[in-house]
């Protein structure tokens, strides 16, 4: 069975479209996007590792090498299997920094732009063979189908319709933080396809050549030395190489660190990935030993390489052997796709922006975009030019081995950069050449050479290329590479940054900026970027970066403008390379690294990268944050407000205790300058600053809750001792509530002066008062006058029991123990309390009715349970409006009795409920009341086993009730009868 | 079973990982022409292996 040539450029064009409509509708959201960003979708995306080496080659490779084949999966197993230690730090480096590609993570890390753009030529050079390799199977595959000679138009038509697939759906972004969704679906698609073309032809190359699972069995024991060469090369000098190959290539091929990284969505997928992918892997390489064995059984003359088309072919079903096509479609375009764009990404970034250099431009983002389009135009015109050029090389194996090898140069780097803080920019770059020039000699130029035999060392490489070989050359490049990395960096010293690069990537980012910025604005941010990027692209960036960091227009604070530097260095990495982005802020947003302030203003960035890289910091570095960490503790737990003001009046530091003094938060004033502080606190701060005193006693300030009373204290920070940098430290004490208390300490006394005085006048009123009664009296013996003299008699009366009464709650204050309980009658006690608060002009328009039985007592003191309801009716009446009236009622209840004291005035708020009872808590303004009078309630009721509750009025209209519940008379408890 | 941290979850698999198929124990047990597919049974445990211990690490990653 064949195919015509049209067919198979039909079929494999319909499926490139469906692959572009699996894209549209990814991105479009056509297809849900919990299905798109499933982590099984991006599992899936990796199975870009599988091209047509390992589609097709992969049986070829098992006829020459038996088990040998599978290392290429088995070392990914044991790559994803490092996954907490070597793919998750890659992963939060990557998306910290936001690079793209292992070029940039090199130049990142080596603050090099040499490493960057040597690590991009290797990769460049170990990439486009095989990416010919891929259009080749294409053709190759063709041609077993058509029996045709290689058709050039199905190479050129291929490359033409991959290169859009790219242009369209994998350069639709600038930055990195955008992925391509639509890509990543397409290319989990692929893998599917491959998948399920691979498994169902060795289900049915089983049943074909053996008639099912027993027949295989069956064949292998009648063919022992089939099986025998099938193990013969395990745990062979090759088996660990290729291993050793397959393990580098698993996460440092471009397109798998493209698919890995770039397009990563979330650390969840990775993590389902670091046993999801080699299990797709297993099962895909499960699929070749059986048919395999089944071309072999049935006798197949297709070379091995292809021996999946000829099982397709020999089963006579069209449909099987376009599917088994398309696999071999979906194997090359993936990887071709997803190469290039890693690879363009990289030749950007490295190669032609530090050439032609960022420019001014009204669309900069336009300009990159089609920069990046063309690269990856050329980059396969490229790959097609070595299709050209390699028709003549034989196997698909050895051009994907050279390409791993190339990788593995990288894998020293890649330990360097994740456990070795001391390797130098020198000795990567040396280690580097040393290991690539090596694999330039003897794994690439004999694949390349069109001439006769090349010896080394007595050795033809030109022929020797076998997978052997290749085992020995991992182990001698890599390891010259990594004994040059280590001489060369034990010999050479880290600059600055590179230091800094190298914490950064082991998460332990102390870098501190160098200066203070000179932008004041993000505005201002834009007009200094202006010149190299053009306003509307720097526009675009600081808006993006504000976004990124929460912050708006306005921010003036120092400390959020060096984040928002930060972010924009960030940002402009993904976009141009960490080398060129750190290249334009440095140059753009400038740094006044003379500033004084330095530190008080970066306070706050160096304390959270400090916190960030706590479990990252070893030895005297972790005892001196631990020593950091406690005196700042010790300023943060100071019960005093502490604010640092840095020598342009900014808001270094802002305590706990003044958050809670003045009710602003630090993050709010952090960096702030103290003008901009809410009033009055910075009218406060800033007039306290401007004195020539260092303390100040007692300032009032008015606040809308009241006056504030605070004691203030100033110092200069030194920074050198003797020195200083003009920095303040400023303490604020709260001293209101003593102020409070010596006040009201000062009107008791007023008060209890007056309680005398009126006591001493009330018994010299006594005296001519009784004269007047007695001559009342007399006078009322006379008829004539006896009306008059009764009317004289009842009001001296009066006044007489006003005087007794207010002598008798005089004198009650003086004695400070306790008064003996005693059977006393309630009635009486409230109509004296009720007619002692009328005396205040206050009361003469309330209402006082009483609801007590004449019999009822309870066992208290008189003049203590005077003071109580005297109290009570005091609040009552200072809630209550004009005409309102106060109701007190009693009634039994078994032991006690329960008193209630109702009020029609405003009743209690809920926010003053639960202090309501609290010593010096009053909702009257200074000076008008202590705050004592319910405490003492409260503590004169608990001393005869009473109580008193305060809530607001049950039932109809507004008001408050007090519940007083004390023994009944009958009642009285053993310990207050000892008492 | 206490969790471990992240280091010791990779270097127990990496140590797993060698033994399983690049030490002695590997060349030994294919010398004894096991069936062909044992490999793959292998493989499979190893992944499962992974499956457990790097799930396990869900809040450490």
């Amino acid at each position: 069975m064949t195919f015509s040539l049209g067919a198979l450029f039909l079929s494999a064009s319909a499926y490139l479209l469906v692959l572009f409509v699996i894209a549209q509708a990814s991105e479009k959201d056509w297809i849900p996007r919990a299905i798109v960003r499933h982590p099984a979708v991006y599992v899936h995306s990796l199975g870009v590792y599988a091209t047509t080496w390992s589609y097709y080659g992969s049986v070829g490779f098992a006829a020459d090498s038996g088990l040998l084949y599978l290392t290429i999966y088995l070392g990914v197993t044991l790559a994803f299997a490092l996954t907490p230690i070597v793919l998750m730090p890659l992963l939060r480096l990557t998306q910290r920094h936001q690079l793209t590609s292992i070029a940039d993570v090199f130049a990142f890390r080596f603050d090099s732009r040499l490493a960057g753009v040597l690590v991009t030529l290797m990769l460049l050079t170990g990439s486009l063979p095989y990416i010919a390799l891929q259009i080749r199977a294409v053709s190759e595959s063709t041609q077993v189908l058509s029996g045709d000679s290689p058709p050039q138009v199905i190479a050129v038509v291929f490359c033409l319709l991959v290169s859009v697939f790219a242009i369209i759906f994998g350069a639709r972004h600038v930055s990195p933080r955008e992925k391509h969704s639509g890509l990543v679906a397409a290319i989990a698609f692929e893998s599917l396809i491959k998948l399920f073309a691979l498994v169902l032809l060795a289900i049915i190359a089983i049943g074909m050549a053996f008639g099912g699972w027993g027949g295989l069995h069956t064949w292998l024991e009648a063919n022992p030395t089939r099986l025998d060469s099938f193990h013969s090369d395990v745990g062979s000098q090759a088996w660990t190489g290729l291993l050793f190959l397959s393990f580098a290539a698993a996460f440092l091929l471009p397109r798998q660190f493209h698919m890995l990284f770039a397009e990563n969505l979330h650390p969840r997928g990775l993590r389902t990935a670091s046993w999801g992918f080699p299990l797709y892997l297993l099962v895909l390489a499960m699929a070749i030993p059986p048919i395999l064995w089944a071309a072999q059984a049935l006798g197949m003359t297709t070379p091995a390489d292809y021996s999946v088309l000829g099982i397709a072919l020999a089963s006579d079903s069209a449909a099987l052997a376009l599917l088994t096509y398309l696999g071999g479609i979906s194997a090359a375009s993936a990887m071709i796709i997803v190469t290039t764009l890693a690879l363009s990404s990289m030749c950007l970034n490295h190669l032609v922006l530090p050439i032609i250099r960022v420019t001014p431009h009204p669309d900069l983002y336009g300009r990159l975009r089609w920069l990046r389009r063309a690269l990856i135009g050329g980059l396969i015109a490229a790959g097609y030019g070595f299709y050209l050029s390699l028709a003549q090389t034989e196997g698909l194996v050895a051009w994907g081995l050279i390409s791993f090898l190339a990788m593995a140069q990288l894998l020293p780097g890649i330990i360097a950069l994740l456990s070795w803080p001391a390797a130098t920019r020198a000795g990567f770059i040396a280690g580097l050449m040393a290991g690539g020039t090596i694999w330039g000699f003897t794994a690439l130029l004999p694949a390349l050479s069109t001439v006769g035999p090349i010896h080394i060392a007595g050795l033809d490489i030109a022929t020797a290329q076998s997978p052997a070989y290749f085992g020995q050359l991992a182990f001698w490049t890599v390891s010259t590479n990594a004994i040059v990395l280590v001489a060369v960096s034990l010999l050479t010293r880290q600059n600055p940054r590179e230091y800094e690069a190298a914490a950064a990537c082991r998460e332990v980012s102390v870098r501190i900026p160098s200066g203070a910025l000179i932008a004041t604005s993000p505005g201002e941010f834009v007009v200094q970027l202006t010149p190299v990027m053009g306003e509307p692209a720097a526009r675009a960036e600081i808006e993006k970066a504000l976004n990124d960091r929460n912050l708006a227009w306005s921010e003036n604070r120092p400390n959020r403008l060096q984040q928002l530097r930060e972010q924009v260095q960030s940002n402009l990495s993904g976009m141009m390379g960490p080398v060129l982005a750190r290249d334009i802020v440095d140059e753009c947003l400038r740094l006044d690294v003379d500033s004084r302030s330095v530190i008080a203003q970066n306070m706050h960035i160096i304390e959270e990268r400090l916190e960030q890289s706590r479990n990252g910091l070893r030895g005297i570095a972790a005892e001196l944050d631990a020593l950091r960490r406690y005196h700042r503790q010790m300023l943060e737990d100071l019960p005093l407000g502490v604010v640092a003001i840095s020598t342009g009046k900014r808001i270094a530091r802002w305590n706990p205790a003044l958050h809670q003094i003045t009710g602003i938060g630090a993050s709010a004033m952090l960096g702030r300058l103290v003008s901009e502080v809410p009033a009055p606190w910075g009218e406060l701060l800033e007039q306290f600053i401007d004195e020539n005193t260092s303390h100040a006693y007692k300032r009032s300030l008015p606040l809308p809750q009241g006056v504030r009373w605070l004691n203030l204290h100033k110092t200069l920070i030194s920074e050198t001792p003797g020195g200083s940098n003009n920095d303040y430290l400023v303490l604020i004490e709260d001293v209101t509530d003593g102020q409070r208390l010596e006040d009201e300490l000062a009107h008791s006394e007023r008060l209890a002066s007056i309680g005398r005085l009126a006591a001493g006048v009330a018994h010299e009123i006594g005296n001519p008062i009784t004269a007047i009664a007695c001559l009342a009296q007399e006078l009322a013996q006379d008829n004539n006058q006896q009306t008059s003299a009764q009317s004289i008699l009842e009001q001296t009366q009066r006044i007489s029991h006003i005087v007794q009464t207010l002598t008798s709650y005089a004198h009650a204050g003086h004695d400070a123990t306790p008064q003996r309980p005693d059977d006393i009658p309630l009635l009486p006690i409230a109509l004296e309390a009720g007619r002692l608060v009328q005396l205040d002009p206050e009361a003469n328009q309330i209402e006082f009715t009483y609801d007590i039985a004449k019999d009822m007592q309870v066992l208290a003191a008189h003049q203590s349970l005077v003071q109580v309801f005297v109290n009570l009716y005091n609040n009552a009446v200072h809630a209550s409006a004009d005409g309102g009236r106060i109701h007190t009622s009693a009634k039994r209840q078994r032991n006690h009795v329960q008193i209630r004291i109702t009020d029609s005035g405003h009743g209690i708020p809920s926010s003053i409920r639960s202090k309501i009872m609290e010593p010096f808590f009053t909702t009257k303004r200074p000076g008008e009341g202590t705050g004592l009078g319910l405490a003492l309630v409260d503590n004169i009721l608990s001393h005869y086993h009473g109580s008193v509750r305060l809530q607001s009025r049950r039932g109809r209209g507004t008001g408050a009730e007090a519940i007083i519940q004390l023994p009944r008379a009958t009642a009285k408890p053993p310990e207050v009868l000892d008492a | 079973m206490a969790r471990m941290d992240s280091a010791a979850v990779g270097l127990l698999l990496l140590g797993v990982g060698i033994v399983l198929f690049a030490s002695p124990l590997t060349t030994w047990w294919f010398s004894r022409e096991p069936p062909w597919y044992s490999a793959f049974c292998i493989g499979f445990g190893y992944i499962a292996l992974v499956a457990v211990l790097v799930g396990r690490q869900r809040h450490d990653l």
